[in-house]
């Protein structure tokens, strides 16, 4: 009786990997590292008000002790946005990266967009998945520099019904724990910001 | 009556070992050795998963119960090069039919009279570890290889109540107790690949073992001055190497492996006959 579930998502994993492309990254070549960045607040696509945040704080502690880039502390980045009128990543395409160069004073910007965050339940099919997508423009030039949409996800599956009572359970308990400890999905967060940032050259910083 | 204990204990000898000497030639749809094959720099996993156990069934005889910790810890150094440690602790306790077996008295022979279930307790305790080196790792995909030592020990003990009988002669009620302590070491190595197509990654792997060992059994009649028909024994398990090979296909946007789900499905279909339940409580930390 399982085994037709299996070849069911089989042939959903099918479809997908047959209708959807893959998202490799972009790199300018040659690409030279920027020796400062500042990394920006995220535009949010979803109705979590925690997750660009958390993302924006992982992806900026991440890129500069994994890939040696030096970094412009969020809180000075915040109140350079302030002065400029701008409090949400929705707004940042008002301002020329030139200008936000200059007042944040630094060599390049990173620009996020939040495109998922949360979890899916529904017993047989339980997901926790965060995905971004992530732009470093040159802040003098405004040419991109390296893009790259990153995700992470982990997923529970039943194959009974009384095993997808028991996975919806467990799943409905870590968001709850998740959102107690107020860290929701860290994990994915990080595994995110890592498969964004894994095939992006190091920085200069260390 | 023996051959069916020893069909039983087999499973239970080999349980703690299972990951390991589970022989497959053929190839499989199942998830790959390592389990997370990420080597972001200077990250360390510890996952400590709690298990209660229980097994039975009227139509056997058999009620086992079961318990323990696993413990995996992971640390990668840098991008190429990760180290990776498991130690288990399982112990068991339960009855399940047992045996007793004759022997020789003021030269006659004794003959087992068993009066009821056998009682089993033991423990295993498996250990093994892996220095995991990626040496290709770019958007296009990437490859492993991991290679470590293993080692796995298991001990049980079966008590069976009875009664020796020569001719009409009844002995006194006393107990049988064989023990069994079986010790494996080896090495493992094998590689793995990880493809991304599309949004599905293929990983293929390959993985052998090789394991020599020992198993001792021991015998205790329950009668002193008695002279067994079977004697104690060590028997040195000649090196032997098991290959197993295989796929697993991942649904990228759910990191849901479906070589997972299959063993999933095939566990539920080894349970038939047998009313088991399973508690697991894992906790995961992580530093990165």
């Amino acid at each position: 009786m399982a085994f037709p579930k299996i070849l069911i998502i089989a042939a959903v994993a099918a479809s997908l990997g047959a209708c959807v492309s893959g998202s490799k990254q972009f790199l300018k070549k040659p690409f030279v590292a920027p020796s400062s960045i500042a990394v920006l607040p995220m535009n949010n696509h979803t109705n979590d008000l925690d997750g660009p945040v958390i993302v924006r704080h992982a992806f900026d502690e991440r890129i500069a002790s994994k890939k040696g880039y030096r970094t412009k502390d969020l809180v000075s980045i915040d109140a350079g946005l302030k002065a400029l009128g701008i409090t949400d990543g929705g707004q940042l395409p008002s301002v020329t990266p030139q200008r936000l160069g200059e007042t944040l004073g630094v060599e390049a910007l990173v620009y996020g967009e939040l495109l998922d965050f949360g979890y899916k339940t529904t017993g047989f099919l339980n997901i926790r998945s965060v995905r971004a997508k992530f732009r470093m423009v040159d802040a003098k030039s405004g040419e991109l520099l390296w893009e790259k949409e990153a995700r992470s996800a982990k997923s529970t599956a039943a194959l009974s019904a009384g095993d997808a009572l028991k996975k919806g359970l467990a799943h409905i308990g870590s968001q709850v724990a998740g959102k107690i400890g107020r860290n929701p999905l860290r994990e994915q967060v990080e595994d995110m910001a890592w498969d964004a940032i894994e095939f992006l050259p190091r920085g200069g910083a260390h | 009556m023996r051959k069916s204990v020893f069909a039983l204990l087999l499973p239970l000898v080999t349980l703690g070992v299972s990951t390991v000497y589970a022989q497959q030639s053929n190839f499989q749809l199942a998830p790959p050795p390592i389990a997370y094959p990420y080597f972001e720099p200077r990250r360390t996993d510890l996952k400590l998963t709690g298990a209660y156990y229980s097994m039975s069934s009227t139509e056997v005889g058999v009620d086992i119960k079961g318990g323990g910790a696993n413990l995996i810890v992971r640390r990668s150094a840098n991008e190429r090069v990760a180290l990776d440690g498991q130690f288990g602790f399982f112990g068991l306790t339960g009855e399940m039919p047992g045996f007793a077996l004759p022997f020789i008295f003021s030269n006659t022979l004794w003959s087992p009279i068993v009066e009821d279930k056998g009682s089993l307790t033991g423990f295993m305790m498996p250990l093994s570890g892996n220095l995991e080196a990626q040496l290709i790792n770019n958007p296009n995909g990437n490859l492993l290889f991991f290679a470590g030592p293993n080692m796995a020990l298991t001990m049980l003990t079966l008590a069976t109540p009875y009664h020796a009988r020569a001719g009409v002669t009844d002995a006194d009620s006393t107990i049988f107790t064989m023990n069994t302590t079986v010790a494996l070491f080896g090495v493992q190595f094998g590689a793995q690949a990880g493809i991304p197509v599309a949004k599905l990654k293929l990983a293929p792997f390959f993985m052998a073992n090789m394991e020599s060992g020992t198993a001792s059994f021991t015998f205790n009649h329950g009668y002193s001055g008695v002279r067994s028909l079977v004697t104690s024994s060590v028997v040195d398990i000649e090196p032997f190497t098991t290959l197993s090979y295989g796929a697993d296909i991942i649904i990228v946007p759910w990191n849901l492996s479906i070589g997972t789900l299959l063993q999933q499905a095939a566990a539920n279909g080894e349970q038939q006959g047998f009313k088991t339940t399973l508690f697991t409580l894992s906790w995961h930390f992580r530093r990165s």
